[in-house]
């Protein structure tokens, strides 16, 4: 590598210690040389970072380490509705008649009594349509 | 935040961030935040996209820390990742003009072609400058070397070399001829300067 080439390296502070001493040698003699380190240089100054917006940092702390879990916000909501619920169903289950507890007798008689009164009716029909033919 | 977070390797850093520790995710995120949105802003030009791209490459880390392996080149993966999601937004918005291309000025490496003891423009124009004429001319570079120098300012022309997959001798010549293209644009505005001022 030519000395002038190594002038990137120099401004990186990429050279060894023999390897810088020889350029430093080069460039007393090198006006080109001292020149292009010469923009280099304010050219470090120059583009030196800005800041990154902080609404971009705070937006990114939000997605990642900062961020809420989705059930975080509703933990009352969902316990609320969970306790509403049990109470409903605690208040129903009081209203409600004991559908075990019927009386069996009842249902028979009611069945019998109306399958009775059917078939009279059919029977009823039944002579009326011999009757006719 | 851990007083003592400052303190560690980047690589301590993202070990103690897979253990959990939030803290340590933001100390990186702190170490290179205006780096790295200088680097993706310098390509994109557009604070919008910058925001959103500097996000994402955070956000690779925060999910897949897992795959990063510690070997010390922490910056290095940061700033590829951000390289790759920069060449991303310019294949959708179909602008995948100048990253990998080759410069169209093929200048002998440095200042072989100036006669031997004559003042340079470079010289000439060494200091007169002003910061924002020279962060005016950066801008004005061709992609490719404009990402030259502004990875420099980052990154060693080793750790460039290796983060664009390219010989340390392309990465300086690409960074010679960016400096040679800036000397060009800064003359070129000092001269319209010192024509209006006639």
């Amino acid at each position: 590598m030519k000395d002038c080439e190594k002038v990137m390296l120099y401004a990186s502070n990429e050279l060894d210690g023999t390897e810088k001493a020889a350029f430093e040698k080069h460039l007393q003699a090198c006006a080109a040389c001292r020149a292009e380190l010469a923009l280099l240089r304010r050219t470090e100054e120059a583009l030196a970072a800005p800041a990154a917006p902080a609404s971009v940092v705070d937006e990114l702390f939000a997605k990642t380490t900062r961020r809420k879990s989705f059930f975080a916000g509703w933990k009352p909501a969902l316990a609320g509705t969970a306790l509403l619920g049990l109470g409903l169903v605690m208040v129903l289950a009081g209203l409600q008649p004991d559908k075990t507890a019927f009386d069996a007798s009842e249902v028979i008689a009611y069945m019998s009594e109306n399958l009775d009164e059917e078939y009279l009716n059919f029977s009823n029909d039944l002579a009326l349509f011999e009757q006719e033919f | 935040m851990d007083p003592t977070l400052t303190q560690r390797t980047d690589d301590e850093l993202v070990l103690l961030f897979k253990s959990g520790s939030g803290d340590a995710f933001e100390e990186l995120v702190y170490r290179y935040k205006n780096s790295l949105y200088q680097y993706i802003m310098s390509m994109v030009q557009d604070e919008g996209a910058a925001g959103d791209l500097f996000q994402e490459v955070f956000i690779a880390l925060f999910k897949h820390a897992d795959k990063y392996e510690p070997r010390g080149k922490f910056k290095s993966w940061l700033f590829l990742t951000a390289r790759n999601r920069v060449l991303n937004f310019f294949r959708d918005r179909d602008q995948l003009t100048s990253l990998d291309q080759t410069d169209e000025e093929g200048n002998a490496f440095l200042h072989d072609t100036l006669p031997d003891g004559a003042p340079s423009l470079l010289e000439g124009l060494a200091g007169r400058e002003t910061e924002e004429e020279i962060r005016r001319a950066a801008l004005e570079l061709p992609q490719r070397q404009r990402e030259m120098i502004y990875l420099r300012q980052y990154l060693s022309f080793k750790e460039i070399a290796e983060l664009l997959n390219r010989p340390l001798g392309t990465v300086l010549a690409d960074c010679h001829r960016a400096i040679k293209k800036m000397q060009r644009i800064l003359a070129a505005q000092q001269g319209a300067g010192r024509e209006v001022n006639i």
